[in-house]
């Protein structure tokens, strides 16, 4: 305990430090940091209450301008704009049905219903609680579990990275909503995709043509900006333009007493779902939510009133939302391993710092790594702060018409993917990756496991290398070592789960309520 | 022969063609052994399972139909004015410089839905070409190709 606070204090301080700033002449001594997770905070909430644009992409845009801040400024930055964003889907999926985000979609089923019954202000509030409550607790979790995991990541050697890898890739697989069959294949052309390149280990060019920028790799942030921001503006412009619909009156703010007594235990609920499906490879944001909505329906006092206006409702996904946002860092800082598509971004931000991720983090840049934990606390408490009064501006906001916002989309994702390397041929990968995303999306093959696969690709050939010479050619070897197997067999575990015929049909009917 | 799942289909064929142009190529890196892996070990092993994975895809596709595997709504023509005008913006940008091309980007994919009328485009167009440059130019002081090569900034 007294080394948790002790690292707290480290964190504290990090975050607290102040740096002499000028802007046109003005000089200050400012909590640049502070200032930081503020900008995040706010951004995220603005992608997250517009629709079409999401953490993932616009992460993968600001990346590059994260190089002009120092690392740890640059990560707190866009860690908040990833928790932000989850609390500004809230907003506006209670307010006009619009779900900003995935992960509101489910919090749109009840909250909107709340809203039109005169209830917009309670379910905001709600969702805002809950959030605030469910992002503490992961913050919590990610400080306690921070050093112990960090210790027995120490003990990993090749085998055991190789087996995490695949359990991480296996949990992509089977937490993605689509296709088992084609999820597998996705992951798979997401490793191919990664051998792309000169292979370290050689020397020999690997597909790469004489093109000398594909010597470095396919870029990735031109894989992400492709596959998640055109890819989306295409399917977007399909069906006409997002409608957009007249707000509710927010009368009253606060829930009424018996409000609150029925907010917690959906809030505990779901913040427990959340942490844990944070975690796990493959898991986050919207599954969480998607598993607490699905919980409410079959638990607690009043879940036949869910859909037609319930709290718990709203509660229970938004605390799972939040929850699985904090937790989804604890692989990244601890192991040093992405867990979805938005980690292995923060992986790229860290790269752009020289730092590698991973459990050597922790005890070679402590305040680093405090800093950011710190951080997220103070980040989801300013979250609530902006939230309540800024509503009315939101709300507004999602009166720009999408025909509008996409080309300025187009733009920022343009600049962005050149400035990571000064590479205009990073804007082709871009392109073709967009309609090469498109045309998965239209074939119903899942994006997110290709982006997981292309990260981790090169990590696993890495380590397979390693662990096969080593052993001389044996693959007995990841049986052999305890942990590697007890990964395994938790992947294997996970596959036979998922193939069970009863949970297939959960699984679709879960996807299908949206 | 008739193709009773669409979307498995095409999605098979897609697989098949990748996985043997990783494995057709990847015969030249060489395959190794286990304990030294060649260059060829590890796209030669995944690419095999991608082309297996596809092949059991679009056969099965071949078979069995569901009516969820009907492709929807394809519009590849606003898929060209979206990515055309970034290959345009690529292609543009080192010789163009960025203002303009930024310009004619937003111009040429403004295009991609009807209801952007001329006027809007030419307000959009100007304001997030400011835009940039005020976020990335001037406040983030970014290495970016203002003008048109052989001007000076």
């Amino acid at each position: 305990m007294d080394t948790l606070l002790q690292n707290l204090g480290i964190g504290f301080n990090a975050i607290l430090a102040t740096e002499s700033v000028s802007f046109a002449g003005i000089s200050a001594a400012l909590p640049m940091n502070l200032v930081y997770a503020f900008v995040g905070a706010l951004i995220g909430t603005l992608i997250g209450v517009l629709p079409g644009l999401g953490p993932v992409t616009t992460i993968a845009m600001l990346l590059p301008a994260t190089y002009a801040l120092p690392p740890l400024g640059g990560l707190i930055m866009l860690a908040g704009i990833y928790y932000g964003a989850q609390y500004g889907g809230s907003t506006t999926a209670i307010l006009v049905n619009l779900p900003g985000e995935a992960s509101s979609i489910v919090t749109s089923i009840d909250g909107y219903q709340m809203a039109r019954q005169g209830r917009g202000g309670a379910a905001l509030t709600a969702a805002a609680l809950g959030s605030l409550f469910a992002g503490c607790v992961g913050v919590a979790l990610l400080a306690a579990f921070a050093v112990p995991l960090a210790e027995v990541a120490f003990e990993f050697g090749a085998p055991e990275y190789f087996s995490l890898m695949v359990l991480g890739l296996v949990g992509a697989v089977v937490l993605s909503s689509g296709s088992l069959v084609k999820s597998i294949a996705m992951v798979c052309l997401g490793l191919l995709g990664g051998t792309v390149g000169v292979d370290p280990h050689s020397g020999t060019a690997r597909y790469a043509f004489d093109i000398p920028e594909l010597m470095d790799g396919i870029s990735f942030v031109g894989v992400a900006i492709g596959v998640f921001g055109f890819a989306e503006i295409i399917k977007n412009l399909e069906g006409g333009s997002i409608p957009s619909v007249s707000a509710n009156k927010v009368s009253s703010m606060f829930p009424t007493k018996e409000d609150f007594k029925r907010m917690l235990a959906p809030m505990l609920r779901g913040t427990g779902i959340g942490s844990v499906l944070g975690l796990l490879p493959g898991g986050g944001v919207v599954l969480a939510s998607f598993a607490s909505y699905a919980v409410e329906k079959k638990v607690g006092p009043h879940r036949r009133e869910i859909g037609q206006g319930a709290i718990e409702g709203v509660v229970g996904p938004e605390s799972a939302n939040n929850a699985a946002a904090q937790t989804s860092f604890i692989p990244l800082l601890t192991l040093g391993i992405p867990s979805n598509p938005i980690m292995a971004l923060m992986v790229g931000a860290m790269m752009i710092h020289n730092i590698q991720p991973g459990p050597q983090v922790m005890t070679g840049n402590p305040s680093l790594f405090w800093g950011l934990v710190v951080s997220m606390w103070v980040g989801n408490v300013m979250l609530v702060i902006l939230n309540l009064p800024l509503i009315g501006i939101w709300v507004r906001l999602l009166t720009v018409p999408y025909r509008i916002l996409y080309p300025a989309i187009l733009v920022f994702s343009c600049i962005g993917v050149y400035t990571v390397s000064t590479s205009a041929f990073d804007i082709i990968i871009a392109a073709a990756f967009g309609v090469l995303g498109y045309v998965f999306i239209k074939l119903g093959c899942e994006v997110a496991p290709l982006l997981l696969g292309f990260v981790l690709g090169p990590m696993m050939e890495a380590n397979l290398r390693r662990t096969l010479l080593l052993s001389h050619g044996e693959f007995s070897v990841f049986a052999t070592r305890p942990l590697s197997l007890a990964l395994l067999l938790v992947a294997a575990a996970l596959l036979l789960f998922i193939v069970l015929p009863s949970i297939k049909a959960k699984r679709q009917e879960t996807f299908q309520e949206a | 022969m008739q193709i009773k799942n669409q979307k498995d289909f095409w999605a098979g064929l897609l697989f098949i063609m990748f996985g043997a142009f990783f494995v057709g190529i990847g015969f030249d890196y060489g395959f190794g052994t286990a304990a030294a892996m060649g260059s060829g070990f590890f796209p030669l092993s995944v690419g095999t399972i991608v082309l297996l994975l596809g092949v059991g895809l679009a056969a099965k596709a071949l078979v069995i139909g569901t009516p969820a595997g009907t492709i929807e709504g394809l519009r590849l023509i606003k898929l060209v004015w979206i990515i055309g005008p970034v290959v345009v913006f690529a292609l543009m940008l080192t010789t163009a410089g960025l203002l303009l091309s930024l310009a004619l980007l937003v111009i040429l994919s403004s295009f991609a839905t009807a209801e952007n009328k001329f006027k809007g485009i030419l307000i959009n167009a100007a304001a997030l070409t400011t835009l940039s440059w005020l976020i990335f130019a001037w406040a983030l002081e970014m290495p970016l190709p203002l003008w048109p090569a052989g001007l000076s900034g």
